[in-house]
């Protein structure tokens, strides 16, 4: 409403004509030639709409605006830009008033900026030198795999992949048997903030940069490197109801975890726990219902935004209509007017002018930064990673995934998903798996489903992803042992090649950057001295982010 | 495909193999492994490859089973040595069982008196319940012989047990007398309530010892040192010298950053079980011990999956342990710390015939178990 206020003033300011009409429809006429006197005020014109589309092509309904969106955002800029300008947009909204009233606007935008503890890597830090790799066998995909090929690597970039590269002179060239892109842990705790584990208060808003340790120590990280574990997801407070955004980052010793990022929102996390309600079945149900809630409640939002975009560009016509109205009646009603006057005055009776109806400008939906996210999740824009583990869970997953179609769901857990392989397959709801060699027969816990439920769940069609499941922080170290323990029970080890590269990277995305060995990709690269999945294989060097972080 | 579907092709039409025929023992009348009078029953088990311990693989081997017992691991040139035996077939590699070297596998969480911290004569075996799941959860993952023993929470915790995890056999009714002069062992509501007062009370027992503490204080019976940090352990091992005990120390994580000390003690370690995300520390505590040749072994934990144990072992093997080593951690070096190397941990002449049949190299994470055979019984896999 401020920021409408502020239009208006910015709006009469500029408007020379004094054309006779209400205020009301002045204001409107400024309104909507806004971008036009751009620079005195336009700061506050997207304010008006969370995701920036303000007259875009997003007119449509729900459909419209964002999924259009998504791949140009996802496209065009890098991770760290997208939830900068997500963001960017909040605070503004927020200060408008004070914007307007000590008009400085762009000195709060640059504080702002200060403050996020996420700042945006500019200006690039130097890449290292550029590397050559010579790999016996390279598994480009888990699908894809050339014999005695170079990888070249410049500016942090795969820059050419082929038997027929060369490097040129002076290039660094290691060796390796096999080499794999970096595998991604899809499901970790590394570097996350203790405290952060419980905290019922963290919202859907809530970062998952701001709660990891950005100087963790580089030998923990080194530590999984030498593991062949390249970048993890973390999300914020993987115990409770509502986890915030989740990141991908990579285990980068010489960098800080929001430097090396490559993706600072790339999940929503919910957990349904069985802990919580107790015996109540009952409670336990309310609590799944409320958790599960949050996408209906971020449809229920995106639905208002929708309406307001409608209502507003029926507001919009309606006073375009009424001004063009006027315009073209302007001689008859100056005349009329004219005429009204002097026989008031003729008559010696009070003039009065003709009244117009204002027409109620649609308000905008209160903005909540909450969500907004839930939202982005409610409309498929963001995955939601759902830990659940027991049927009667994965059953109200299943239905919400079949109520809110364009949300992408992934259950995480899923001890007792096998009965619901064939729907998780059909809804395409992939699965994030940590298979655990601990516990699998102690009565009455959940466990972690059976070391072979990924190869029943990849049978049946599910995407499988395997992570190190968050108990501990080093276990993203121990993530490609225990894939291993997957393809023994029956996975394939091309199916967990997969689950440790390329779904990872598709589910959250990120494949543009990561996943797999291909052009273009940034270099996250393991050099193994035998096959990934074997216990006498060693890991020789590991390269992340084009840097040679791990050296025999 | 189980290849181990093969033994119904092979054997168990064949009168000459009470042994196999012994693989579904009813209900009523569980384990006897091998009754005397099937005493004569001889067969063989054919591999590509029998890991007869940690260093000796046979290729294209028959692994020879006579009375429970391994008579010979037979080469190729040497097969026919074994003509007229049955033989089963498999068609991926063979070891001995793997041996748990602390567990408390099988009690039900009865590992520990709540009220005295003296208890010189309790004794596991008497809550073990040799019908419990978790003991064919181990015997599935190709564990077959396991210590059950009481929890580190009392000084004087109590004797454990030598079990297999299939047939009601006792290797060792009282294996160790438990000691756990550690802060797991010190209460509030009883003594010892400090680490001295811990010291003191052990020191009181030893003055004039009696019953199984005698035992240990004659040299008869090995003890069991739960301890953890490195001051337990530096006390521990005080202790130990000052009393010439035998025996092992358990859990002490951080043991091998006094590896000289604890081979200067004579003491064996038992280890782990190490999870996903174990810190370095432990693990390279274990790569010291072996440095120093302390015999290692792997034991599990309350509540821990039997997976965990090969698990454990694998994890040191990524951080630098031989393999040869590990191997023999999980089952020989365990056996010998136990004192039952004639007995169980390898496969060489004489060794009761606890046979896994693993579907490719045993210390592979990719590999698992296809068959096990306990004192020459055929008791999991195959045609189940």
């Amino acid at each position: 409403m401020l920021a409408i206020a502020s239009l208006l003033v910015c709006g009469f300011a500029a408007e020379p004509a004094s054309v006779p009409v209400s205020p009301a429809i002045g204001a409107a006429a400024a309104f909507l030639n806004a971008p036009a006197f751009a620079p005195a005020c336009s700061a506050e014109v997207p304010a008006f709409d969370g995701d920036g589309s303000f007259g875009g092509p997003s007119a449509g309904p729900i459909v419209g605006s964002s999924a259009g969106q998504d791949p140009v955002e996802k496209g065009d800029k890098p991770a760290g830009d997208e939830p900068k300008a997500k963001e960017g947009d909040k605070p503004k909204a927020k200060d408008a008033a004070d914007k307007d009233k000590n008009g400085k606007s762009k000195d709060d935008e640059k504080d702002e900026k200060e403050d996020k503890p996420k700042p945006k890597p500019t200006p690039p830090k130097p890449k290292g030198p550029p590397l050559a790799v010579r790999a016996d066998k390279l598994y480009v995909r888990p699908d894809r795999v050339l014999e005695g090929v170079t990888v070249l690597i410049e500016d942090g970039r795969i820059a050419a992949v082929g038997t027929d590269v060369k490097a040129p002179e002076g290039v660094r060239t290691l060796q390796a048997k096999v080499v794999t892109a970096g595998f991604i842990d899809g499901w970790s705790s590394f570097a996350l903030d203790p405290a952060a584990f419980g905290d019922e208060r963290i919202s859907p808003s809530s970062t998952a940069l701001d709660a990891v340790d950005p100087y963790v120590d580089a030998r923990w990280e080194r530590e999984v490197l030498r593991g062949g574990v390249t970048a993890y997801r973390v999300q914020t407070a993987p115990r409770t109801r509502i986890g915030g955004l989740g990141a991908v980052l990579r285990f980068h010793p010489g960098k800080l975890a929001h430097e090396s990022a490559l993706s600072s929102d790339c999940s929503l996390a919910l957990t349904l726990s069985s802990a919580r309600g107790g015996d109540d079945v009952f409670e336990r149900a309310a609590d799944t219902e409320r958790v599960l809630g949050a996408i209906a409640d971020g449809w229920a939002y995106l639905q208002e935004k929708n309406e307001y975009k409608h209502e507003l560009a029926a507001w919009e016509k309606a006073i375009a209509d009424k001004q063009k109205e006027l315009d073209d009646g302007f001689k008859k009603a100056k005349k009329d007017r004219e005429k009204a006057q002097a026989d008031a005055k003729d008559k010696g009776t009070e003039f009065k002018e003709k009244e117009y109806k204002e027409d109620k400008k649609p308000k905008a939906p209160r903005y909540d930064e909450d969500r907004e996210v839930l939202a982005r999740a409610a409309n498929g824009e963001l995955p939601v990673v759902v830990e659940a583990h027991s049927a009667v869970q994965i059953r109200a997953l299943l239905e919400s995934a079949r109520k809110f179609k364009r949300a992408r769901l992934v259950l995480a857990g899923g001890a007792e998903a096998r009965r619901f392989a064939k729907e998780l397959a059909e809804l395409r709801i992939p699965v994030l798996l940590a298979p655990q060699p601990m516990g699998f027969y102690v009565e009455g816990a959940i466990s972690s489903g059976g070391l072979g439920l990924a190869a029943e769940l990849e049978e049946a069609g599910v995407e499988v992803l395997l992570g190190s499941g968050g108990a501990d922080g080093l276990a993203s170290r121990d993530l490609p042992l225990l894939a291993s323990l997957a393809v023994g029970h029956g996975l394939s080890p091309k199916a967990a090649l997969a689950a440790l590269t390329t779904r990872p990277a598709r589910v959250f995305d990120i494949a543009d950057k990561v996943g797999s060995v291909e052009i273009g990709r940034e270099a996250d690269l393991v050099l193994f001295d035998g096959e990934p999945f074997a216990a006498a294989t060693k890991v020789k060097s590991v390269i992340c982010g084009g840097d040679l972080v791990v050296e025999e | 495909m189980l290849s181990l579907a093969k033994l119904s092709l092979v054997t168990f039409a064949c009168a000459a193999a009470p042994a196999l025929g012994a693989a579904q023992p009813s209900a009523a009348q569980p384990t006897q492994p091998f009754a005397p009078q099937q005493g004569e029953a001889a067969y063989a088990v054919s591999a590509p490859h029998v890991l007869v311990d940690g260093k000796t693989v046979v290729h294209d081997a028959l692994v020879v089973v006579e009375n429970g017992k391994v008579r010979e691991v037979l080469d190729a040139k040497q097969k026919s040595k074994a003509d007229g035996l049955p033989v089963v077939a498999h068609d991926g590699w063979i070891s001995a069982g793997m041996i748990a070297a602390r567990s408390h596998l099988a009690t039900r969480g009865e590992v520990e008196e709540p009220k005295r911290a003296l208890n010189p004569q309790a004794r596991i075996l008497d809550v073990v319940d040799f019908g419990h799941p978790e003991l064919q959860a181990a015997l599935r993952a190709g564990i077959t012989t396991v210590v059950v023993a009481p929890s580190n929470s009392n000084l004087i915790a109590g004797q454990s047990a030598i079990i297999k995890t299939h047939g009601r056999t006792v290797l060792d009714a009282d294996a160790h007398l438990v000691l756990a002069p550690a802060a797991s062992a010190l209460r509030l509501n009883r003594e010892p309530t400090s680490y001295p007062g811990a010291m003191a009370m052990l020191e009181r027992e030893f003055e004039r010892p009696s019953g199984a503490v005698a035992d240990v204080a004659a040299g008869k019976l090995p003890v069991l040192l739960e301890v953890e940090g490195r001051d337990e352990l530096a006390r521990a091992l005080d202790f130990a010298a000052k009393h010439k005990l035998k025996g092992a120390l358990s859990h002490a994580s951080l043991a091998g950053e006094l590896a000289a000390d604890v081979k200067k003690s004579g003491l064996s370690a038992i280890v782990g079980p190490f999870g996903p995300g174990t810190a370095p520390r432990p693990l390279d505590s274990v790569l010291a011990l072996a440095k120093e040749s302390v015999p290692v072994a792997f034991g599990l934990e309350f509540g821990s999956a039997p997976e965990e144990l090969r698990w454990s072992a694998v994890m040191c093997a990524r951080r630098g342990l031989a393999n040869d080593h590990a191997w023999n951690a999980l089952t020989s070096h365990a056996a010998a710390i136990l004192g039952l190397e004639k007995r169980v941990g390898t496969l060489r002449a004489g060794c009761d015939a606890d046979l896994v049949l693993w579907s490719g190299p045993p210390l592979e994470l990719t590999s698992r178990v296809k068959g096990v055979f306990v004192g020459g019984v055929h008791v999991w896999g195959g045609q189940q």
